[in-house]
């Protein structure tokens, strides 16, 4: 039989190279030339000396494999190109922006996974009606687009004197008292994007949680537990939950994903100023570089919660560490 | 079974819709038949958008502009993931290898983010978004392809057409396909479900079509225009929404099986 298992870190620096090699194809595979869409909306008006020096910074006319290994080079030095409508390094663009996106992914993953779980586990936990109402509640947010529910809850919560803010991160020129001040601001701001976001993938973990829970259920070790006469909540705490933990542990990486989607689209509807708001401005401003330095962060940021998912699994599940059952 | 049966229905009611569209809808959805921005009135029960066109107009053109892009991806998806799944359960040693790889790679590479690059380059169009959409959608296929065929594979009745000289071919033909071909169909509605939501996603964001109506070209425009400021969201915003949020619910409720796991068993 053919060996076809790869081993988790092959997958993962073999999806690193194939993220970073599929960045530098994507603008040479396309039709039109890379210099061109290089300057963006400038295209039509600039003059031919500035695509030369324009080939001549990245190199675009030097053959396919020196171009490679230039464009490897320096990304190892941090160099991801520069954006020509920001007049501004793309590293620095987005290192400005990428806080703002974890802070609104942090929040949001941690409000659904917290929701999402309790909602899976109590509606498999105690069946009956809650189990339908739980499961038909979380099938029905699942199918709901995340750009829609933002938008209704902007019209509900912001369109109205005294509503929530309809945009942005903080209040510009505040001139905030305190920091206490400050944080209340950054967090009233933060209240319906990440409401946003994290009912995009409550339904998701919930329903996830709610399929292991029930198998778990039907293990013998829970019948013996029981049969000792462990209390339900230590029996669902000690027991079940945290073998259900493991295939919502194995799909972090998938929750990550679509994580990095959700965000671009919420803020963009919050006009929210992380680093899905700034591809969004770049594709709208044709800002190539930009863009595809925002799908760099945002990829690399993808596989790194791969990564952490894998070690996680490996903490929870004794046996993922190849040793003795 | 009768969340399937629901699910079944809406998407009945949406296809025919989609297929009927040009004479269900009140007004051409691509005319201006109105003043602009008009709240719902007799003659346009949902009111016009910011150019005067009929909503409900352009909400029935959404369905089959929706409708199309969806199936085409989604089939598009299915098909390469299947091929590329009995690639890597029987195909030769170093294919079945690199198809296995691929789909793994792909797999963990964000859905979404990649879309928005390769549209922006790509510009927009039906054409463009189908091929998109698809180049992202069928990995989840291959890896459920994959792990049925080969369990198939290590069968007796393979073992013994191997034993008696069939190549991998014959049995990825013969005996593979068969065995996957009823997991193919729920994959077909899954995909199609994430070709839908894509969709709605890259127009919102001004990467679909904007010469086609569908429910998220009318999204974005209802966004851009500042819609949720005023009163207009409740017949601009919400409804086109709301028939994408039914439409991916019955895809759903027609897919999977809640009552134990879910049919699609890829973890």
């Amino acid at each position: 039989m053919i060996r076809l298992t790869l081993s988790r870190t092959g997958v993962f620096l073999l999806t690193l190279w194939a993220v970073l090699t599929l960045n530098f194809l994507i603008p040479r595979l396309m039709p039109g030339d890379p210099a061109l869409f290089l300057l963006g909306d400038a295209a039509e008006t600039a003059p031919p000396a500035m695509l030369e020096t324009l080939r001549a910074r990245y190199g675009l006319d030097a053959p396919a494999w020196e171009q490679y290994t230039a464009y490897m080079s320096g990304l190892l030095r941090g160099d991801l190109g520069y954006s020509l409508a920001r007049r501004q390094e793309v590293g620095a663009v987005l290192a400005d922006k990428l806080p703002w996106t974890l802070l609104l992914g942090g929040v949001s993953f941690t409000a659904a996974a917290v929701l999402g779980v309790a909602l899976g586990a109590l509606s498999a936990w105690r069946g009956g009606r809650l189990e339908i109402v739980g499961v038909g509640v979380s099938v029905a947010v699942n199918a709901m687009p995340a750009f829609w529910v933002g938008m209704l809850l902007l019209a509900t919560f912001a369109a109205r004197p005294g509503g929530l803010p309809a945009f942005g991160a903080y209040t510009p020129w505040a001139g905030y008292d305190s920091a206490a001040a400050e944080a209340l601001d950054v967090a009233r701001h933060l209240i319906l994007p990440a409401t946003t976001l994290a009912l995009a993938l409550v339904g998701d973990i919930a329903l996830l949680t709610h399929a292991a829970v029930r198998e778990t259920m039907g293990e013998t070790y829970v019948m013996a537990a029981r049969g000792k006469g462990l209390r339900e909540r230590d029996l669902l705490r000690r027991h079940v939950l945290r073998n259900a933990m493991l295939p919502l542990a194995a799909r972090l990486g998938v929750v990550a994903g679509l994580m990095a989607g959700g965000s671009t689209l919420v803020e963009t509807v919050f006009s929210y100023p992380g680093v899905g708001l700034t591809m969004y401005q770049a594709v709208i401003a044709r800002d190539f570089p930009l863009l595809q330095g925002g799908f760099l962060v945002v990829a690399l940021a993808v596989l790194a919660a791969n990564a952490a998912a894998g070690l996680l699994y490996g903490r929870l599940d004794p046996r993922a560490k190849g040793g003795a059952a | 079974m009768t969340a399937q049966r629901a699910g079944l229905a809406l998407i009945g009611v949406f296809v025919f819709v989609g297929m009927f569209a040009p004479w269900l809808w009140p007004y051409d959805p691509y005319e201006r038949v109105a003043d602009p921005f008009s709240p719902p009135s007799a003659a346009h029960p949902l009111g016009a958008n910011d150019i005067g066109q009929d909503i409900l107009s352009e909400l029935i053109a959404g369905a089959r502009v929706t409708l199309a892009v969806g199936v085409a991806a989604g089939a598009a998806a299915v098909l390469v993931g299947s091929v590329v799944g009995l690639l890597a359960a029987a195909g030769p040693v170093p294919l079945a290898r690199l198809a296995y790889a691929a789909t793994e790679i792909t797999l963990i590479i964000p859905k979404l983010p990649v879309a928005i690059v390769v549209a922006a380059y790509l510009g927009g169009g039906v054409g463009a978004l189908v091929l998109v959409i698809a180049a992202i959608a069928w990995p989840v296929t291959a890896r459920v392809v994959h792990a049925q065929a080969l369990s198939l594979r290590s069968r007796e009745y393979v073992l013994a057409a191997r034993s008696l000289g069939a190549g991998g071919w014959w049995i990825a033909r013969q005996h593979l396909w068969p065995g996957v071909r009823g997991l193919v169909w729920v994959q077909f509605l899954l995909a199609v479900n994430t070709a839908a939501l894509t969709e709605a996603g890259l127009s919102f964001l001004g990467l679909g079509d904007p010469t086609q109506k569908s429910w998220g070209v009318m999204l974005h425009y209802a966004h851009a225009r500042s819609a949720f400021l005023t009163d207009a969201w409740v017949w601009w915003a919400l409804p086109p929404g709301l028939c994408l949020t039914l439409f991916l619910l019955g895809l759903t409720l027609a897919g999977r099986s809640f009552t134990g796991r879910t049919m699609n068993h890829a973890k």
